[in-house]
């Protein structure tokens, strides 16, 4: 019965998969595939373009299992290598929307003007805080620093150590870039904060 | 709160109540499977990382290696190769007609033809300035063994003579002796001898006969290896020394042309 309810830690897993046991990875993918497309997703704000990254992610885990060292926390080293691969695809994504139309501000301040939109009705506004989808307007309006310590803050909610250790940002520039993150995030979404 | 805690309790609490509630996405039912199936793939393709394992600059290392080893032969071993013979025949000029080589004594080592040319020599010793008024042998390379034999005039007998003392002997030489000067000059440009070597008895000890056979009939080039051994200092300087004797022997020739000319 002991045996049972002892849960390896993310560690012991990783270990355990760097000495050949192909299980531990399975049981690595159980433990982070949600958190991870739900970060990657939040990011991007594409579901199949996380569900590529995140797949890329446990790839890249796969076959560079030997990089790991128990120096940092597993969590903060597969969050490390799912925000740069967001990152890659963002930055494609943006260069194909350039080349392909060439329309990234029209895009833009479509969308502010969407979120901004008066059409909705100040009635509808409560219930529209659950539509996260313009929250995640809202959230890809943000400029990249900011949404991506916003979201590792305020939605995966990791510590401001291990958001550094992910970021390689030092605790002051991360209380900065969160605080106008939230503001412009605030200012983005002021009536349904209002409300 | 403090700095590592999760959240600043007075900033934004809307906002953070906000993206708290948002709904959790999650990974499709055939994520896994996917997965799978992307892990298959890659498998098979195992040796790209072995392939790209190897530092970026293993093969522009590589190559560079063998450009090295190659231009190293090419300019130093082969190109050098003159450069060497030059150095190392330098004092053996001194010694053309020897066969044998400058560092070891005539005596222990030398060649069987240059022991059996010197045989009939040693038979009968060459007296004086005898030597001077016979022609030379047919094997024999003329200009230095005329001129070796020249500069033999003044050992033994003429020991303590100067050289220009065996200037006055081959003033007294024939005339059949003369269009042989000319080949004599040309050798002499390319292999000098030593005047300065000529008083080689005197250095060799009177209690070894065979020695001094064996060295009595050689050319005068072979002695000057026998000198270069019996003196350490001469071969280490024999470089410097070589230039210095080929131009006094030059001077010397010119003064032999000078004094030919009035004569014929």
């Amino acid at each position: 019965m002991a045996q049972s309810t002892h849960t390896p830690s993310d560690e012991e897993l990783i270990k355990a998969f760097q000495e050949g046991r192909i299980e531990a990875f399975n049981v690595l993918v159980g433990r982070y595939k949600h958190p991870l497309i739900n970060f990657v997703f939040r990011y991007l704000g594409d579901y199949d373009q996380a569900d590529d990254v995140v797949q890329e992610t446990f790839i890249r885990l796969y076959q560079k299992k030997q990089l790991y060292r128990p120096i940092a926390k597993f969590s903060t080293w597969i969050y490390t290598i799912a925000t740069n691969l967001a990152k890659t695809q963002l930055r494609n994504r943006s260069k194909q929307t350039i080349f392909s139309l060439n329309r990234g501000k029209q895009d833009e301040s479509q969308r502010e003007y969407e979120i901004r939109d008066d059409r909705y009705p100040a009635d509808r506004l409560a219930e529209a805080a659950l539509n996260h989808d313009i929250i995640q307007r809202a959230l890809s309006a943000l400029p990249e620093q900011f949404r991506e310590a916003v979201i590792l803050s305020d939605i995966q909610e990791l510590s401001y150590d291990e958001i550094c250790a992910i970021t390689g940002m030092n605790m002051g520039t991360l209380k900065s870039r969160l605080n106008r993150g939230r503001s412009q995030l605030q200012e983005l979404l002021k009536d349904l904060v209002h409300e | 709160m403090s700095d590592t805690g999760k959240h600043e309790p007075d900033e934004h609490p809307h906002i953070r109540k906000i993206l708290k509630d948002l709904p959790k996405v999650e990974a499709a039912p055939d994520f896994e499977l996917r997965l799978q199936r992307s892990l298959q793939k890659e498998k098979p393709s195992p040796a790209s990382p072995r392939r790209f394992g190897l530092p970026a600059l293993a093969y522009p290392v590589l190559a560079l290696f063998v450009v090295t080893i190659v231009s190293y032969i090419v300019f130093f071993r082969i190109a050098g190769t003159p450069v060497i013979r030059e150095s190392t025949l330098t004092p053996e000029r001194n010694a053309p007609s020897s066969g044998s080589p400058s560092t070891h004594p005539p005596g222990v080592e030398g060649s069987p033809a240059a022991r059996k040319k010197a045989a009939p020599e040693v038979a009968s010793p060459v007296p004086s300035g005898g030597a001077v008024k016979e022609s030379p042998p047919q094997n024999a390379a003329p200009g230095p063994v005329q001129s070796g034999r020249s500069l033999d005039q003044a050992s033994p007998a003429n020991e303590g003579q100067t050289p220009a003392a065996t200037r006055d002997d081959k003033i007294a030489a024939p005339a059949v002796a003369a269009p042989q000067n000319e080949v004599r000059e040309q050798m002499n440009e390319s292999a000098p001898i030593h005047p300065a070597q000529t008083p080689l008895r005197s250095v060799l000890p009177s209690s070894a006969p065979m020695l001094k056979s064996a060295v009595a009939p050689l050319p005068n080039a072979f002695e000057s290896s026998v000198t270069m051994i019996t003196d350490s200092a001469a071969r280490v300087d024999s470089l410097a020394r070589d230039s210095l004797r080929s131009q006094e022997q030059r001077r010397v020739n010119e003064r032999l042309q000078k004094k030919k000319r009035p004569i014929e």
